[in-house]
């Protein structure tokens, strides 16, 4: 095995970067547009939810929230699912 | 084995990060951003055509660009936290150091964008969409430069050893706030360059 990816092996932080990278790539490449499968409704929900995943990762590792009371931990999931609640429905027009 | 200094490093039990009032911070600014999230998506449920056409004036590989360089900032601050806490006092700054160099790189393609598009004849009035693409990066920008400021005094103060547990607190605390900086673009981007 190559030094570097022995190295990674042991070096979380820069796992998550990695993963965080490729999933970024592929929203991009599905949103906006030019998108190759499903409805723009589908395509939407995926790159919100992908977002979300996104911020929940970045929150618990790089921000360390893993390591924190339980309270603030259910408090910053119970944010997010209400959100990204929130803005699906905005998008379907629930709000009007 | 490198000395882990005065304060145990990383996956403490029990700790919040920075310090309670940060997190105060960070969920009232990400509240007051997601209500404007939710009213653009509000708008565009009404007018899908116009927000689309509008959409297509964005370049997406800018976008992109500035979310891989927000990712790779938010990771260099998340190690150059872990080496102030190890008190590496030599890689720390450096860590930090390139994170403001990502962070001016952002600053940098977010004025060409503007540019760019105030070029091409496009306006704050020139639709709905681009009102709230100027509101809203114009308002996560100034957040990325308050955050470089903090970048910048980070960079300086971890070339001593922390003297104090409660600057330790302060260093987290700066971070989690560049996070910030970072976790908001990773909603504004799709939202504004990918939403169909």
């Amino acid at each position: 095995m190559p030094a570097f990816l022995r190295a990674l092996r042991h070096d979380r932080l820069t796992l998550v970067w990695l993963l965080l990278l490729a999933v970024t790539l592929f929203s991009t490449e599905i949103g906006g547009g030019a998108s190759w499968f499903g409805s723009p409704a589908v395509v939407t929900a995926a790159v919100l939810a992908i977002a979300f995943a996104k911020v929940t990762v970045v929150m618990f590792t790089f921000m360390e929230l893993r390591g924190a009371p339980l309270v603030l931990r259910l408090l910053a999931a119970g944010w997010l699912a209400v959100v990204l609640g929130v803005l699906l429905a905005a998008y379907a027009g629930v709000f009007a | 084995m490198r000395d882990p200094g005065p304060i145990a490093v990383e996956t403490r039990r029990n700790h919040i990060p920075g310090e309670a009032g940060v997190w105060v911070l960070i969920f009232g600014e990400m509240t007051v951003f997601a209500a404007i999230f939710a009213s653009f998506l509000h708008y565009h449920h009404f007018d899908v055509a116009g927000f689309t056409a509008a959409q297509a004036e964005l370049t997406k590989a800018i976008g992109l660009a500035n979310t891989l360089l927000l990712l790779t900032s938010s990771l260099l601050v998340a190690k150059a936290v872990h080496a102030t806490r190890l008190g590496e006092i030599t890689r720390a700054p450096r860590l930090f150091a390139l994170a403001l160099a990502c962070a001016l790189g952002f600053i940098a393609l977010k004025s060409f964008e503007y540019y760019e598009l105030f070029a091409r004849g496009v306006a704050v009035d020139s639709h709905m969409f681009f009102g709230f693409y100027f509101g809203l990066t114009a308002l996560h920008l100034g957040h990325v430069v308050i955050g470089s400021i903090l970048l910048a005094l980070l960079a300086r103060v971890t070339r001593n050893p922390l003297a104090k547990p409660m600057h330790y607190a302060l260093v987290e605390s700066a971070g989690c706030f560049w996070h910030m900086v970072d976790l908001l673009w990773i909603v504004i981007f799709p939202l504004l360059y990918l939403v169909e």
